[in-house]
């Protein structure tokens, strides 16, 4: 079908702090060395979108390594020291699936 | 039940600074310090899933200081971490080396078959050069000491 997996994730800090993208995405690439090594760390991760308030973001994996990055992110725990934990709010082999997400859906 | 597979490796060290046919000065390296290189880099390249997942029955033995040998038992299928580590291994106790991969065996019989062959093979080539028959006996019983396989 697609050979990327879209992953809507989101980072929850024990201390809010203010986050760039390319922060954002050292911290995951960070997950992925520690979990994998360098050869988890030569995968290549895109962030197509990042929302710097809420801290969401759509990452782009190929799929066949879809399994070793969301392995990582889960198994995350640190950001630049502070606590943090990684909440997928959905993954989808289609980017327009990410569209409807009932979960953050207000009445 | 279920059976345990093991991988034999086995490798071949050569320093750097040392020409590969010298083998008049053997080439020392401690059992413990191969071990902990390739664990480490192992590490490095695949992370702690790597680790974690040869870390059981994982020994690493240098056999032969002459012929530079070494032997590398793992389990079946995270051999396959160990294998693709390997030749990126450059460093061993602060000495530079280059590790090849010579054969990689289910069982020690046949890694022994393996090494005696290769051996042989060594000490005929090294034995060209020299001259007396008591220097060939002498490389020849060098070359063949498996005592710590």
């Amino acid at each position: 079908m697609s050979n990327y997996y879209y992953l809507d994730i989101k980072l929850i800090l024990a201390n809010p702090e203010e986050v760039t993208p390319a922060f954002y995405k050292k911290n995951i690439l960070e997950a992925v060395k520690q979990l994998f090594g360098e050869t988890g760390a030569s995968i290549p991760i895109d962030i197509l979108k990042f929302n710097s308030e809420t801290l969401e973001a759509i990452l782009r994996v190929p799929k066949s390594h879809y399994i070793k990055i969301r392995s990582s992110l889960v198994l995350s725990g640190k950001y630049e020291g502070i606590r943090c934990i990684y909440s997928i709010q959905k993954s989808t082999p289609l980017l327009l699936a990410l569209q409807g997400d009932s979960r953050n859906y207000n009445h | 039940m279920v059976r345990l597979k093991n991988r034999y490796i086995v490798i071949e060290v050569n320093p750097r600074d040392q020409n590969e046919t010298d083998t008049l000065h053997p080439f020392k390296l401690s059992q413990t310090a191969l071990n902990q290189t390739v664990q480490g880099k192992v590490d490095q390249l695949h992370g702690d899933f790597g680790a974690a997942a040869i870390l059981a029955g994982f020994s690493a033995k240098y056999v032969n200081p002459y012929t530079r040998i070494g032997i590398i038992r793992c389990r079946s299928g995270p051999h396959k971490l160990i294998t693709s580590t390997i030749p990126f291994i450059t460093q061993v106790d602060s000495c530079q080396v280059s590790v090849n991969i010579l054969y990689v065996g289910a069982t020690i019989k046949k890694c022994f078959n393996f090494v005696k062959l290769h051996q042989q093979r060594k000490s005929d080539e090294y034995c060209i050069k020299l001259e007396s028959d008591e220097a060939k006996k002498s490389l020849k019983e060098a070359l063949m000491n498996f005592g710590s396989m």
